[in-house]
Parts: C-alpha cells; sequence; structure tokens
C-alpha cells in the first residue's frame, strides 16, 4: 500500500511537470510563430497539468499543508506562460533597441 | 556598444543560473514547501529560450552557444524541475533519498543548469577571442557532440531512474530499508538492466566529451582555415 502510494505521488509529479513543459513550449511557440493552433493545443497540456496536481492534492498520505502548497503550484503553472510572455516580449523591446 | 539578442540570451542564461542556483540551495536548506515553487522560474526560462528560437529563428554568428543556451533551458527544467518535483516532496524524499533516484536527478540537473551554461559561455568567449568578426561560428563536431552529450545523459538519467525506482520502491517502501532488502533491490533484474545501460549511455557520454574538446580547442582554427579557402577560391 505505502509502495503504491509513493508510485502514484512520484507519477503525479513527473506528469504535472512535464505538461506544465509542454504547455509553456507549445504556448510560446504558437505566440512566437503565429500558429493559432499550437496555442490551442498548449491549453490541453495546462489541463493536463492541473489533473495531475490534483492527483496530489486528493492523496490522503499528504496533510493540509502540502496540499495547499501543490494546489497554489498547481494554479501558479497555468499562469505563467502567458505572463512570461508579456514579461519577455517588454524585455525584448526595451533590451535589444537599446544603445549602451 | 549594441547589444545584440545573443548577447540578452547569454546574460538572461548566466543571471538565471545564479537566480536557479540560489534557489534550488535555498530549497535543500528550507525543505518544507519552497520546493514546490522552484520549477516556476525554470518554466519562465523556457518560455524566454522558445520565444527567442521562434522570433529570431535561430538566426545567429555563434550557433553553439546558441543551442547549448536552449539546453541549458530545457535541460534544467527536466533535470531541476521534473526529476526533482518527482521525488523531493519530503513524504517520497523519506523513500527516495541516497538511492539512484537522487542520482538520476543529480546528473540531469547539472548538466542541465550548469554544464551547458558553462559551454555556451566557452563558446561564446570562443566567437569573441578567436573567431574574428563577421565570421560564422559552426561545423560539424560541436552537433555531434552537443547530439552525443545529450543523448548520453538522458540514457543515464533513465537508467539511474529505473534503479532508483527499484530501490525506492523494494528496498525502502515495501521490504523497510534492511540489509537484506538492500541485497534483493541489488539484485533485481531492474536493477540489474539498469546499470547495463547506464555503462552504455556512459561511453556515449565520454566520447561525444571527446569531440567536444576536440571542438572547443580547434574550432577557431577551423573556422579562420575556411574563410580563408573561401577567399583563395
Amino acid at each position: 500500500m505505502l509502495a503504491e502510494t509513493i508510485y502514484k505521488l512520484m507519477l503525479y509529479g513527473f506528469l504535472m511537470v512535464s505538461f506544465a513543459c509542454f504547455y509553456a513550449i507549445l504556448y510560446t511557440l504558437g505566440k512566437a510563430i503565429r500558429l493559432p493552433y499550437l496555442q490551442k493545443l498548449s491549453y490541453s497540456f495546462g489541463v493536463l497539468q492541473f489533473l495531475s496536481g490534483l492527483g496530489m492534492v486528493t492523496s490522503d498520505y499528504l496533510d493540509l499543508l502540502w496540499r495547499a502548497i501543490i494546489l497554489f503550484s498547481t494554479f501558479a503553472y497555468l499562469f505563467i506562460p502567458p505572463i512570461m510572455w508579456r514579461v519577455v516580449t517588454a524585455f525584448h523591446e526595451r533590451g535589444t533597441s537599446k544603445t549602451l | 556598444m549594441s547589444v545584440g539578442w545573443l548577447e540578452v540570451v547569454v546574460a538572461t542564461l548566466f543571471l538565471s543560473v545564479v537566480v536557479s542556483l540560489v534557489l534550488a540551495r535555498g530549497r535543500h536548506w528550507l525543505e518544507p514547501g519552497f520546493w514546490k515553487v522552484a520549477a516556476i522560474p525554470l518554466l519562465a526560462m523556457v518560455v524566454h529560450a522558445v520565444y527567442d528560437a521562434g522570433v529570431h529563428k535561430l538566426q545567429t554568428v555563434n550557433r553553439p552557444a546558441l543551442f547549448w543556451a536552449f539546453a541549458q533551458a530545457f535541460g534544467n527544467l527536466f533535470g531541476a524541475g521534473v526529476w526533482g518535483f518527482m521525488h523531493t516532496l519530503p513524504q517520497i524524499n523519506l523513500y527516495s533519498h541516497g538511492t539512484q533516484m537522487a542520482a538520476a536527478h543529480g546528473h540531469l540537473a547539472f548538466f542541465g543548469a550548469y554544464v551547458s551554461a558553462n559551454l555556451a559561455l566557452f563558446y561564446y568567449i570562443l566567437g569573441k577571442t578567436r573567431v574574428k568578426e563577421g565570421y560564422i561560428l559552426n561545423g560539424v563536431p560541436w552537433k555531434i557532440a552537443y547530439v552525443g552529450l545529450i543523448v548520453g545523459i538522458f540514457g543515464m538519467t533513465a537508467a539511474l531512474t529505473v534503479a532508483g525506482f527499484t530501490q525506492t520502491m523494494i528496498e525502502r517502501a515495501t521490504l523497510g530499508s534492511t540489509w537484506e532488502a538492500y541485497i534483493q533491490a541489488q539484485m533485481h533484474p531492474w536493477m540489474e538492466e539498469a546499470f547495463k545501460w547506464r555503462l552504455f549511455f556512459g561511453v556515449v557520454f565520454i566520447l561525444s566529451y571527446l569531440v567536444l574538446l576536440y571542438d572547443l580547442i580547434t574550432a577557431g582554427k577551423r573556422v579562420e582555415q575556411l574563410k580563408e579557402a573561401q577567399l583563395a577560391g
């Protein structure tokens, strides 16, 4: 039972960040090379990331503090790609045109 | 001095290494809670890398520096982010700590975060010091080394992950960390097979490393010879 619980938590953790990674890559690539279908596809990975996080949150093995932290991270990962896109575009607009 | 986009990438890379180093150290010291958000800047770094790849269409005078910068962003996210996230939760780490799982995480995280960053900086400096302005730093050896090193490190990481999983599940979580449990896990077929694959990918890695050394030592000279041949021809 313990081994199975550990195995599931490891799997959910692995999937959560992997899906977050695919979400970020596809979202950014879709915006950068102007392919809207890639951006739409990226949202499905965002949802999968969220579901993987919920898999950890619903585990009885973790107490409330850990569930709250994981839930916070699960939401945070949803917003990282769009926020970072704005930061990076603003950063490049200022950084590359400026002469030091 | 005008600032090109490669300079922005390299500067961001250096800054991100320092930030991720501080966050990673902080996570190891202040274990409760911090590790869950430590992967967020790594994800942000990948967004930046993909943005640069897409918008600038990989146009640069120093392709190895750029590709090692990308390897840094992705390797750091997978090694520190995914492999770290997978087993650093204290309730899991209680069983995985000190197994080959930690070795798998360490191999990929250090390669992604620091080895790739150093190689990007080596090539960047090489381009500035050994290659005259207007010459493009490129060639076949760095590509062989790049692919070989990445295949080698991911292969070793995969093998170590299987071995670490076996140790965590059989030796620790099922049989209770006794000496007998250790022996049983070491003799398990998953463990034995994993160590064979680790050796194979280790050989791939070291051969690619030799190619990398050759390229770093001779790249500047070869670019100049190529340019001279073009001018003569």
